[in-house]
């Protein structure tokens, strides 16, 4: 089998908060076309673990981070940490889905166009077309086209995580970084959004943590299992596919 | 007695000193706003704001008021106003930098220095006002006297920190996520502030500023030393004296010569508590309105 | 981004103001208290006798009076506080509480001179009537109003603590099977004792800062009290009556020490605060 051409990387990552080690060695790749998941005990770094791509640790006072971080964005890479890499440039190719649904309290259309008008200086015009595409890409343009002027609060939760996610691919970014993006979404949205990654995930990096393991095995091409800040093993969809061998790691992980 | 026994007292003794302490405190309080309407309706009407004179000529200032405490009224407004136009702006920046901008050493001092500047009793402030006339007579200006824009300024002081604490506690106060939002999606600090963490706590911003509306209002001790009085019409420029309701209800409670002057005090202390009553109960309908999308 | 920089700077001036300025102020007020030190002026300052016209400046007795008022006003209100707080937290109907709460709110928005006005009117008569000797004005008089002032402060900082340690405290409490009183007496009161401290440092700042009521109330005579139905003034009054009516800047001096010194007893307080912990700014 081949694997895809990688587009993230990470090498002997250590992450600190006030000399309390958080993250510990992690090595990963992670290609387009591919969902990687990421699961453990709480606690374990998952959160510091997506953190670390999109340098979203560093806006909590004491943090300190080690080792490689590099993205391959137009066939060069580059280190995620460098002092050339604007922290805004890196943040608009590695887009983020947070656990709770993020909208602003201002109408739907706004939601979208504003991180594009604001964070890329985008025009009017250009900036409606990519609205469209990118609730279209959801799957929320039909349910939405005739209120884009309305609160986005009048949303449910699965539209609203899904309006978060489009709001992200609006950016046109390369990896996508999901925190546990269905935690709060009741069953129905979240075998929505479920059906909406594995659309999604041939376009981009998908790396994602999760909490429930039949999502897991639903989802993942690769598995990696962090516990106390380490890697400390890495499954590839046949190993744990096979349902008696899945309970033996789990048990033996958690 | 038994133990038993004497749990059952105790407790009974317990629950009977709680109730007794919220129905004594409700009772005074009512008694206090009763009596003033009480006393005080009977006069509310235009004569007590404008006395004998036509309302209108008394709001363009085109005639002096004398027996109605419109000057007063006048004044106070005029006060917020500028004292407002000072602090809010300072204030609010002030308050963004330390929630949004500022290290955490730097937030614990400021927080020390803020919390000191709150706790600076306002007599004390306006002795500042006062000690800086006294300064400047001394050095440059010797005709320099306690006037409008002295007690602005000084007022501005005295609600400047509840500013900065009101709009860093909004801003604090939002959920973690939503503050990692703007930064994720690759907005600058700034842009963070104004597209994301301003619109979502604006309305526990405004409901700081208008609660620091009702403290500048009802403030008697610093204008007191900086330059009110009990009869100076209405303001013609930042360099005159000036009335002002509280300092009108002070003034007359010791100072009424008539039943008549007495009724207009009372009238004033209702106009004085509407005030301030309006002005809260529009801020805390602002803070209920927000913390309630937020439990959502 | 040039703009962003700018920003940050202008934002940080803000904080840095917002923040100097109490030591700036501090800084002014002991400048000018300086001459006392240096004439020698101190003594004359700090002794029991307040006669200007024959040069006494002694601000002691308003030391003294500011104490007995706030510890007095203190001594009554917290026990209320408390009562109140427990009342609204634990024991309330689930119907009033809200309201309670609120009412609480909106008496801290009441103007000081309401509460000295009414006072004037309703209070010192009666305190004619009653103690049948003096004029009404006494330190008892200004100690039962600045008790309803101060009351709001205390309870709102301590229901805060209240809340928290409810809580958790209530349910396992519950399952136990003591009873609501019960509960109040042996578990949620010890359980809020520094949150209750707090409270009541916050409360006598706030009584020691007030000028209104005791300038209003309290008879202003500058002596030591021997009974509580004497007159009494206090530092903030002090500063009022003497900078707002005389105009001789002899003086001054009394006035900016008084001010040193309630500035002193306010660091005091914020210092004490802070080593307790936590934030409890209402």
């Amino acid at each position: 089998m081949t694997l895809p051409e990688s587009i993230l990387e990470m090498r002997d990552v250590t992450v600190r908060f006030d000399e309390k080690i958080v993250l510990d060695r992690i090595n990963l790749r992670l290609g387009r076309g591919e969902l990687v998941m990421v699961v453990g005990p709480s606690g374990s770094g998952k959160t510091t673990l997506l953190r670390a791509v999109n340098r979203l640790n560093e806006e909590y006072p004491g943090s300190a981070t080690h080792g490689l971080v590099r993205v391959r964005l137009q066939d060069s890479w580059l280190n995620c940490y460098a002092e050339n890499f604007p922290l805004t440039d890196l943040r608009l190719r590695v887009g983020m889905v947070f656990q709770h649904p993020n909208v602003l309290p201002f109408s739907i259309r706004k939601n979208l166009t504003l991180p594009l008008r604001v964070a890329l200086g985008m025009g009017k015009r250009e900036a409606e077309q990519r609205v469209r595409r990118a609730l279209e890409d959801v799957w929320l343009w039909d349910e939405v086209k005739d209120r884009l002027r309305d609160s986005a609060l009048t949303l449910s939760g699965g539209q609203q995580q899904r309006l978060c996610l489009a709001r992200v691919l609006a950016l046109d970014p390369a990896i996508l970084l999901l925190d546990e993006p269905t935690a709060s979404l009741d069953f129905k949205a979240t075998r929505k959004i479920e059906a909406l990654f594995q659309t999604l995930k041939a376009r981009y990096a998908i790396l994602a943590v999760t909490h429930s393991l039949s999502q897991m095995r639903r989802l993942a091409d690769r598995v990696l299992i962090l516990r106390g800040g380490q890697l400390v093993s890495q499954l590839s969809r046949e190993e744990f596919q096979n349902q008696a061998s899945c309970l033996e790691i789990m048990e033996e992980f958690f | 007695m038994t133990a038993a026994q004497k749990r059952r007292l105790a407790d009974a003794a317990t629950v009977a000193f709680c109730w007794s302490a919220a129905a004594g405190t409700a009772l005074a309080i009512l008694a206090v706003m009763g009596f003033l309407i009480f006393r005080g309706a009977g006069t509310l009407g235009l004569e007590l704001f404008f006395g004998q004179t036509h309302w209108w000529d008394a709001v363009t200032g085109a005639r002096p008021v004398f027996d109605g405490l419109w000057s007063a009224l006048a004044g106070t407004l005029i006060l917020v106003v500028l004292s407002c136009l000072m602090a809010v702006p300072v204030g609010i920046a002030g308050g963004i930098y330390l929630s949004v901008y500022a290290t955490e050493r730097f937030r614990s001092v400021a927080g020390f220095g803020v919390d000191l500047m709150a706790g600076i009793p306002s007599i004390v402030m306006g002795l500042f006002g006062f000690s800086m006339i006294v300064v400047l007579r001394h050095a440059f200006f010797p005709h320099a006297k306690t006037c409008l824009l002295l007690a602005a300024v000084c007022i501005a002081l005295l609600i400047l920190p509840y500013l900065v604490r009101t709009t860093q506690n909004a801003l604090s106060g939002l959920p973690e996520q939503l503050r990692l939002l703007g930064p994720s999606l690759g907005f600058t600090p700034w842009q963070n502030t104004r597209h994301v963490l301003l619109p979502s706590a604006g309305r526990g911003v405004l409901s700081g500023v208008i609660l620091a509306m009702g403290r500048a209002a009802e403030d008697t001790a610093v204008i007191l030393l900086t330059g009110v009085v009990a009869q100076a019409f209405l303001p013609r420029s930042l360099w005159d004296k000036f009335e002002a309701l509280p300092f009108r209800i002070f003034y007359l409670a010791a100072e009424h010569r008539s039943a008549a002057e007495l009724d207009l005090a009372f009238g004033t202390a209702l106009v004085l508590l509407m005030l301030t009553g309006a002005l809260f109960c529009l801020a805390f309908l602002i803070q209920r309105t927000m913390e309630q999308r937020w439990k959502n | 981004m040039l703009s962003e920089i700018w920003i940050r700077r202008l934002l940080g001036t803000a904080a840095m103001v917002s923040t100097a300025a109490a030591f700036c102020i501090l800084l002014v007020l002991v400048t000018l208290a300086l001459p006392l030190f240096t004439a020698g002026g101190l003594g004359t300052v700090l002794s029991w006798q307040w006669l200007p016209f024959q040069g006494k400046f002694g601000i002691l007795p308003m030391v003294v009076g500011s104490l007995l008022l706030s510890l007095g006003a203190l001594a009554a209100a917290t026990p209320l506080a408390v009562g109140l707080a427990c009342f609204a937290q634990v024991l309330a109907p689930g119907w009033i509480k809200s309201p309670c709460l609120a009412v609480v709110h909106y008496m801290t928005s009441i103007p000081t001179v309401i509460y000295g006005f009414v006072s004037v009117f309703v209070l010192v008569p009666l305190m004619r009537q009653w103690f049948d000797r003096g004029t009404g004005f006494s330190l008892l008089t200004a100690m039962i109003a600045l008790t309803l002032l101060i009351l709001p402060t205390i309870v709102l900082v301590f229901q805060a603590t209240l809340r928290e340690v409810d809580r958790t405290a209530r349910a396992t409490c519950a399952a136990l099977g003591f009873s609501k009183p019960s509960y109040i007496r042996h578990a949620l009161l010890p359980l809020s004792r520094r949150g209750l401290l707090a409270a009541v440092i916050l409360g006598f700042g706030r009584a020691v800062g007030d000028t209104l009521i005791s300038l209003m109330l309290a008879g202003n005579a500058p002596m030591v009290p021997g009974s509580p139905l004497d007159a009494i003034r206090t530092l903030t009054a002090h500063i009022a009556l003497v900078v707002a009516t005389d105009s001789q800047s002899t003086f001054y001096h009394s006035v900016f020490a008084s001010g040193v010194i309630l500035f002193l007893i306010m660091i005091l307080i914020n210092l004490a605060l802070r080593r307790l912990g936590g934030s409890f700014a209402p």
